[in-house]
């Protein structure tokens, strides 16, 4: 940890920054505009690729393959839950609410979809622009694979990573840090069954850190980094002054683990106020 | 050459056109783009059309433009262009950004776009959203960028790097809602409630 280095924001930050709740948006851009220098692990932007782009080119596809708002609306719930639906709703209601113009649907189609093919252009750029700086000691190749068109159709999916597709230094940088993933691990292992349930991301992360520790290797391919994100991103905020993050499961056992500051955003408190 | 500054029916000449200094006069953005007049519309397509291959990639499958899509794209960029002008009278520039976002908007509607101009279209739409013209008064820069994206919509061919460009100068403008607030991890239930009596309520209106 250092005290000069740029003020780390989880992936979280970001997510509340386009909160539909108004407290919580103000809130976490006021934290944004607070802390600079400010950076983003390159491993966030891969999480909000697979997480908000995804979800807004499936409202882009479904709507457009939907002959009426109640036949989107259900394609959107089915294969993107109540999350999803919720998007859509808070979409219409950015762009009228009750005054909509949603007939005849041809219309209104074309105009959901023309709103979305700008929000999936801008999404990843704007991203960028939300912080000074990216840390990328992981050089994560799917970290810089932009959601594209170049088919014709939105595509923003992650492929599994190999030695084919992937250039990254997801081992090397592991490898500075063997100290470190063996401190972390000692102070897992104090943690009580309650702390650390089994299932749970860091349970998987002291999983890894084991066997990375007994290969002497970082165990990487497929989706193997998505699944301890916390750790990557927690590793990657030791260059910076602190990390915010609304993740306090499982940042406040990380952050005594490697030794790095931990601020929690309180969104929560923030939405009861 | 001969370039005039008029009202209506321009042509977009690409910003690499070699201009010789006699045409210093001519009116320009500041990405050096010239507009011709209609009188000198056929000039302007020549050179439109050699311009574009020469500088740009084009769009391999370009949308042919309606005739109802270019005159509302015309009229778009009339509006915004009178928005714009200061010689005019300040509740008529008001008004004419406010059509100006209202007729996007119909212009969103139609079929027939091709997916670089909805990109922009899309862009645009939310990026004024809720804003004013006041919003902009003290902005010159902002003017100039919302009349080039909404010239560069005029053309079914809008290359990929012009797209992005375009793209990159509004959201480079910081405006609140060009990415729109839409997630819902965190959503109270009474905000919940509010949006399915809207879906229900506008689930009945689309019957």
């Amino acid at each position: 940890m250092t005290n000069y280095g740029p003020t780390v924001f989880d992936t979280d930050m970001f997510i509340h920054r386009l909160s539909m709740d108004e407290l919580v948006k103000s809130a976490a851009i006021d934290v944004f505009k607070q802390n600079k220098p400010s950076a983003i692990c390159s491993f966030s932007l891969l999480e909000l690729k697979g997480n908000y782009i995804q979800d807004l080119i499936l409202l882009r596809k479904k709507i457009y393959a939907s002959d009426s708002l109640a036949q989107a609306a259900a394609k959107i719930s089915i294969a993107g839950q109540r999350k999803a639906m919720l998007m859509l709703l808070k979409l219409i209601d950015n762009l009228g609410g009750y005054d909509f113009p949603v007939k005849p649907w041809g219309k209104a189609k074309n105009y959901l979809v023309t709103v979305l093919d700008g929000q999936i252009s801008v999404s990843w750029q704007i991203f960028h622009s939300f912080v000074d700086s990216i840390l990328d000691d992981l050089n994560c190749t799917r970290a810089k694979e932009p959601p594209n068109d170049d088919s014709g159709e939105w595509r923003a999916s992650i492929p599994k990573c190999n030695e084919k597709n992937t250039d990254c230094k997801i081992v090397a940088f592991m490898n500075t840090y063997t100290k470190d993933l063996q401190t972390l691990l000692d102070f897992l292992n104090t943690l009580t069954p309650t702390e650390l349930k089994e299932g749970d991301e860091l349970y998987k992360i002291k999983n890894f850190i084991k066997t990375t520790l007994d290969n002497s290797s970082f165990p990487w391919g497929d989706y193997r980094c998505r699944s301890v994100g916390d750790l990557l991103i927690g590793l990657q905020s030791k260059i910076g002054s602190k990390l915010i993050s609304s993740n306090k499961k499982e940042h406040f056992y990380l952050s005594k683990g490697l030794n790095y500051r931990f601020v929690e955003f309180p969104v929560a408190n923030i939405r009861s106020k | 050459m001969q370039v005039t500054d008029q009202n209506n029916e321009y042509g977009l000449i690409s910003s690499s056109v070699n201009i010789k200094s006699s045409d210093a006069a001519t009116k320009r953005t500041t990405r050096n783009i010239v507009y011709f007049n209609r009188d000198d519309s056929e000039r302007a397509s020549q050179l439109h059309k050699k311009e574009q291959y020469k500088t740009r990639i084009i769009d391999a499958n370009p949308t042919a433009i309606t005739k109802e899509n270019k005159n509302l794209l015309n009229h778009c960029f009339e509006l915004i262009l009178n928005a714009n002008d200061s010689s005019l009278y300040g509740p008529e520039r008001s008004n004419c950004f406010d059509e100006w976002k209202e007729q996007l908007i119909i212009l969103s509607q139609n079929d027939n776009l091709s997916n670089k101009q909805r990109k922009i279209l899309g862009v645009l739409i939310t990026s004024v959203l809720n804003l004013d013209i006041s919003d902009f008064w003290e902005n010159k820069k902002a003017f100039q960028v919302l009349q080039e994206a909404t010239n560069i919509l005029r053309f079914s061919g809008i290359a990929k790097s012009e797209c992005e460009r375009i793209l990159k100068d509004i959201t480079g403008l910081g405006l609140n809602n060009t990415l729109l607030p839409l997630t819902c991890d965190n959503t109270g239930e009474i905000e919940n409630t509010n949006l399915d009596a809207m879906y229900a309520y506008l689930l009945d209106k689309s019957k």
